[in-house]
């Protein structure tokens, strides 16, 4: 089961996640709300994505061009069939083409676009801000009285 | 209703104002870019059929307004990455109602310019022969070449581009797929990737930004250098030189933001968002573009100096061939319209105000179109052999294409206009409620 409460301010939402320090809360608003830190955000990994990404393009891509200087050994230009400097610019845009889709996968993950979680449906076009948690069906009226107490202006029931 | 939910409805009210109905202005506007748009469609299809005798380009001018266009377009699409990154990654607040318009000229610039390489290669059904794979003997495409590195350029760019407008249209997309219906609300839905309004989507989506800022950067940087290195690998006078890349690079965001000034003059007058798009934003504008000025004259000054000073015969010819006749115009042009008018508009305080700043960004984009033509044709119509010098008319049909790719510009922005708001919804809520 789960519950949905909504709040007027950013103050009344953030005290209450304070209060439950639920982790598998989730707020939902129609613009970015910042609470303190560590209050509900998870540590990110996009970063590192992004970092393997740029290196898969990179080093795959490097190795690929030597792979077909050589696997054709023809003379252009008068320049060495292997060498780093002709080879460096098209390195160096694979690296960040990898980096940015490292970044687009994480952005995928971190913000589960692949699972088709939705959310209160208003949310998307509200001024007031939605928190749903999970609870036990014998833990929703103790937490729904909690949540009033807390600010919310309701608190919905929803079965899973 | 609260007080900042009234202040939140009537902004979203405003914004996405835009996007319903069309006037009689619109429809005329959309009309005409449409008209010379087909024009350079029907000139481009008589150039495929042909061939490229229908230019003027003849031995040994073999570059044109094409490339002169090319490195013009790509230039612009400075606008939106740099700016729009740069601003981001400061945290500076004044951009929010600009980037989006910004990011907007990037790719619609970038697909415009990138269409050039294909024009000018006049058997464009071979354009697959760039593609990495290889030739029935096996044979790879030749990756120490520079037009290799410019597709592969080009390529990241439109991606990264794509994406760094996309990611923050998407809460927009939820917003308009809920306040529509119809087939509109369907496709934005789909287009939203069932955004929610989760804060973990919310953080997802600043973390995505931030990162996609910092490697934007560091991919339009390279754009403008590869782009510099078509003409600067070669031994031609006066461009195998040292300083294209980073005078390239200067030159494209100066021209980039002479662009973003002069769009969002216009968005700012035909959707009636004086609110949004307020004289400091112009104000911010102006002084960078000031800067950048400064810095462009510096560079065109260096590259001058350097060349006048070592008085190398192959390169004094071209040298005075930019001083003298239609070139030597040319020139004083360039220099009034990159230097004089912005140093003198934008430097005086009293004289800096949304029309003169506009009409400075008028001028740059005029000024750096001339500056692009300065230095292709100057250097390709003297050769190092003086017997060989030639003259290069530009034909109806390369005129043709090339206003239809400023009207190609103009359409896709009044396209684009009708399709998402052009102020980021969500960023300007948070702005304000910060």
């Amino acid at each position: 089961m789960k519950l949905t409460a909504e709040f007027e301010t950013r103050q009344a939402l953030g005290a209450a996640l304070r209060s439950i320090a639920c982790d598998r809360a989730v707020v939902y608003s129609a613009k970015p709300v910042e609470f303190e830190p560590d209050a509900i955000d998870r540590p990110s990994r996009m970063s590192l994505l992004a970092v393997a990404g740029a290196l898969v393009g990179g080093v795959g891509t490097t190795l690929f061009m030597l792979w077909t200087q050589g696997d054709y050994p023809l003379v252009t230009g008068g320049m060495p069939l292997k060498s780093l400097w002709p080879i460096g610019v098209i390195t160096y845009e694979t690296t960040m083409l990898g980096a940015v889709v490292g970044t687009l996968l994480g952005f995928l993950v971190e913000g589960r676009f692949l699972r088709k979680e939705s959310g209160p449906h208003e949310a998307l076009d509200s001024e007031r801000l939605f928190l749903q948690l999970p609870c036990q069906a014998v833990e929703a009226d103790r937490l729904t009285e909690r949540l009033r107490a807390m600010g919310a202006v309701s608190v919905e029931k929803e079965q899973d | 209703m609260t007080s900042s939910a009234v202040t939140e409805e009537r902004i979203r009210q405003d914004l996405l104002r835009p996007l319903n109905g069309a006037g009689a202005g619109y429809l005329a506007a959309t009309a005409c870019c449409s008209l010379i748009v087909a024009a350079g469609a029907v000139a481009w299809g008589l150039q495929i059929d042909r061939g490229m005798v229908v230019t003027g380009l003849a031995r040994p001018v073999y570059w044109g307004f094409y490339i002169v266009n090319f490195v013009f377009w790509i230039g612009i699409s400075h606008a939106g990455t740099l700016i729009s990154a740069i601003l981001r990654l400061t945290d500076a607040g004044w951009r929010k109602p600009v980037t989006r318009a910004a990011e907007a000229i990037t790719l619609f610039a970038l697909m415009i310019g990138g269409l050039f390489p294909l024009i000018h290669l006049g058997r464009v059904e071979l354009f697959y022969w760039l593609l990495p794979y290889p030739n029935e003997r096996l044979l790879w495409p030749n990756f120490r070449s520079p037009l290799v590195w410019d597709m592969m350029a080009i390529l990241t760019y439109v991606t990264g581009s794509f994406l760094y407008l996309y990611l923050p249209l998407i809460p927009d997309f939820a917003l308009l797929a809920k306040r529509t219906t119809g087939l509109r609300s369907k496709i934005c839905g789909l287009l939203s990737l069932g955004w929610s309004g989760a804060n973990y989507q919310w953080r997802a989506l600043e973390r995505a930004t931030k990162l996609m800022a910092v490697i934007i950067l560091a991919i339009a940087v390279s754009v403008h250098s590869v782009v510099a290195f078509d003409f600067s690998m070669s031994l031609a006078p006066m461009w195998h030189s040292t300083i294209f890349a980073p005078y390239f690079v200067a030159g494209a965001i100066f021209s980039g933001i002479g662009a973003l000034v002069v769009v969002m003059a216009a968005i700012r007058k035909f959707l009636r968002l004086e609110k949004y798009l307020r004289p400091i934003h112009f104000d911010n504008l102006g002084k960078l573009l000031l800067l950048m000025s400064v810095v462009w004259l510096y560079f065109t000054a260096s590259e001058h100096l350097t060349v006048w000073y070592g008085n190398n015969p192959l390169e004094m010819n071209v040298f005075h061939a930019r001083e003298h006749g239609g070139f030597g115009v040319a020139s004083v042009l360039m220099v009034v319209c990159n230097f004089v008018i912005p140093f003198i508009l934008l430097g005086i305080r009293k004289l800096r105000t949304v029309p003169t700043i506009v009409f400075s960004g008028f001028s740059v984009l005029i000024g750096m179109w001339l500056e692009r033509l300065l230095i292709v044709l100057p250097t390709l119509s003297n050769p190092p052999l003086r017997a060989a010098a030639g003259v290069y008319q530009p034909s109806a049909v390369e005129l043709t294409i090339t206003a239809a790719t400023f009207a190609s510009m103009a359409l896709l922005y009044l396209l684009f206009i009708k399709a998402v708001p052009i102020i980021a919804v969500w960023e300007y809520e948070h702005e304000v409620d910060g």
